[in-house]
């Protein structure tokens, strides 16, 4: 069968992956492109002067026609195969179609968007705003919900392009905000949501649903009070083995069991436990902090001689859903939110993370010394890591040698994409360019910012 | 939608209707249980709602208005526009607003900083696509066009000024053009141009 085109996306993109569904169902064939390196290929001029506006997914088929914004491409490829129904079968059902997807296009993806920024800290937290974007998901779920009560589809009973867009962006939402109390309100909705994604001819395109076990939650920095988050989870469920930590740490009736304050004062850390190490983490982050990273008596070097492989391990950091990430400041923010909420492991941790790449086209990634040889009871202190993927080092291969160096040295690459900006995680860090950002804590933490164009020096 | 229906001679009937109350009488939660508007019900009783869905179908139901143009390609494109504009520029210009009356809570600059980045870059975007066209899609009014001169309505008295409308020259023009139509200028004549842009008005 021939292909339409190609359609420039990434495996992860779910709006892709919802055109790249779409396509199957309707027995229509897409090539993915055989060398796309999404932040690099997308900003050349050959693609812009295709696709002025520089996203994807976007759609350029065999006959010249070129197509973008993931929902209007996903409809397009539909009207192609008419024969599967796809957006109904008259004029009143193909109105309904559209009526069900722009409801979530506007309601439920927008807003929901907006507070996985805003509780990852890409946007300023503002209180109000993220009440007002939960009302609005939580009344969109309600009626997708209630719409659900009797039907098994949105439209007439056979699956059309609005199951695919809900089905997808609740997959989406479950693994994030939708926690297991609003499971337990909006069942229809999770229901419908594991029909359609577990469909033979897309399940591999979805991929594997993942739930959370408790949603996405805002930290203010820390010593500041929680503010109660005005979501209808009250408790969200808490992991088994944290609950009994929480409980001996909270004296007053919060129902938050998110450990603000570091647990040392009341439970022993367990990475206290671990023997003595005799690299002095210390000493670490003031190498860093007041050598040159790279070159002979930087702090590289102090960390190879240094390094404690059984007492410290290295890893990798990578955010997971990059093609969320807009403006370059906004993802630093990010980083720096999750830092914040990672004051309770700074005993334990040192990251060096950056965003790589220009407005909408960026990735964050980095690298983090931590204690011990595992990093989830290290991460897991903030709500984020969910929201990231980990993998661990080995020094001894060089492509992890050359990753970790680089990024430390804030001149990492990936895959075209520059290291824009960056944050560390130390006891002190100071700089002397341009807008330089303080955020104290009781440990007098100092985080700024050096621009790219700066000198590598931190001083 | 009002556009829609003015443009393509399509007869409406608009019924008495007050907001906020009307919308959540039990009758019209039964018809439209979303609660919001517009909703649009046929004579035939058949329901619908959200704006862009409704006009779409309304455009479809009137084919010589060329209002959704024949072929599957150009339909998409109008799609594309349409979807741009909703999500990337009138989204975020009714978010300004909503800061600057304090909808949001205390006004922050940031936060008015951000949005006005995303309107700014979706404007930038149409207003090259523009530069040599006069419709937005092939050489007739479309519902790209009518979308984008709905969101230019808005913006205009509050977040383009002087500067910034002789940056977006092309999109003021062909606002100006979508204005002038016989059969829209009650809907978008009269549009105040900001002298400042929108300022933090919100109640200390």
């Amino acid at each position: 069968m021939t292909s339409i085109g190609t359609l420039w996306t990434i495996p992860a993109q779910r709006s892709g992956q919802v055109i790249r569904a779409v396509a199957a169902l309707g027995g229509l064939v897409l090539d993915l492109p055989a060398e796309y390196t999404h932040y690099e290929d997308n900003k050349k001029p050959a693609f812009l002067a295709k696709f002025p506006h520089g996203k994807i997914p976007a759609l350029d088929t065999k006959d010249g026609f070129k197509l973008f914004e993931g929902t209007t491409i996903a409809r397009y490829v539909a009207t192609l195969a008419p024969n599967a129904n796809l957006l109904g079968s008259d004029a009143k059902e193909n109105a309904l179609v559209d009526q069900w997807v722009h409801l979530v296009d506007t309601e439920l993806e927008a807003p929901a968007t907006m507070v996985g920024q805003l509780l990852r800290g890409g946007i300023p937290y503002n209180k109000p705003f993220h009440t007002i974007l939960l009302e609005k998901v939580t009344r969109t779920l309600g009626t997708l919900n209630t719409h659900l009560a009797t039907r098994t589809f949105f439209v007439n009973e056979r699956i059309t392009f609005a199951d695919l867009v809900i089905g997808s962006m609740i997959q989406r939402l479950v693994a994030i905000i939708i926690d297991p109390e609003m499971r337990a309100k909006f069942p229809n909705v999770i229901r419908h949501m594991e029909t359609v994604v577990n469909q033979p001819k897309v399940k591999e395109i979805f991929g594997e649903i993942q739930y959370c076990e408790k949603a996405l939650q805002f930290t203010p920095p820390a010593k500041e009070k929680k503010e109660k988050e005005a979501k209808p989870a009250a408790a969200p469920a808490p992991k088994a083995e944290k609950k009994p930590k929480a409980k001996a740490v909270d004296d007053d009736d919060d129902d938050d069991d998110e450990p603000l304050v570091p647990e040392e004062p009341k439970a022993k850390n367990p990475l206290d436990l671990l023997p003595k190490s005799t690299m002095n983490f210390d000493d670490w982050k003031r190498a860093y902090s007041n050598k040159e990273t790279r070159g002979a008596g930087g702090a590289i070097e102090w960390f190879y001689q240094n390094f404690d492989k059984e007492g410290y391990s290295v890893w990798r950091i990578d955010f997971k859903y990059n093609e969320e990430l807009t403006q370059i400041f906004m993802s630093s923010n990010q980083i720096g939110g999750l830092f914040n909420r990672l004051e309770a492991s700074r005993k334990y941790l040192f990251g060096s993370v950056g965003v790589l790449g220009t407005t909408n086209n960026s990735v964050i990634s980095g690298t983090l010394i931590i204690r011990g040889q595992d990093v989830k009871p290290i991460v897991e202190v903030g709500p984020d890591y969910e929201s990231y993927d980990f993998k661990k080092l080995d020094l001894n291969n060089a492509e992890d040698k050359v990753f970790f160096e680089s990024a430390l040295a804030w001149d990492l690459e990936i895959d075209g994409k520059k290291w824009a900006d960056g944050k560390t995680v130390s006891r002190f860090h100071h700089c002397v360019k341009q807008t330089v950002l303080i955020l104290t804590t009781s440990a007098v933490q100092i985080i700024c910012i050096a621009f790219r164009h700066s000198e590598t020096s931190k001083y | 939608v009002n556009a829609t229906v003015a443009y393509s001679g399509l007869e409406i009937y608009r019924p008495e209707y007050t907001h906020f109350k009307d919308n959540k009488s039990p009758e019209y939660l039964a018809m439209f249980p979303h609660g919001k508007m517009p909703a649009f019900k046929s004579t035939s009783g058949f329901t619908l709602v959200e704006g862009a869905a409704i006009a779409r179908y309304l455009a479809a139901r009137a084919p010589e208005s060329g209002l959704l143009p024949k072929s599957l390609e150009d339909q998409a494109l109008v799609d594309q526009w349409v979807h741009l504009v909703e999500s990337e520029l009138f989204d975020n210009t009714v978010f300004t607003w909503l800061l600057c009356q304090g909808r949001f809570g205390p006004y922050s600059k940031e936060l008015h900083e951000i949005f006005t980045t995303k309107e700014r870059r979706a404007l930038s975007t149409i207003n090259k696509h523009l530069e040599d066209r006069t419709y937005v899609v092939g050489d007739r009014i479309t519902l790209a066009d009518l979308t984008l001169a709905n969101a230019l309505a808005i913006m205009l008295p509050h977040t383009l000024d002087k500067e910034q409308r002789t940056n977006f020259s092309n999109v003021i023009k062909h606002f100006e053009l979508i204005a002038a139509e016989p059969s829209l200028k009650e809907l978008f004549g009269g549009i105040k141009y900001a002298e400042k842009l929108i300022q933090n008005e919100s109640p200390k």
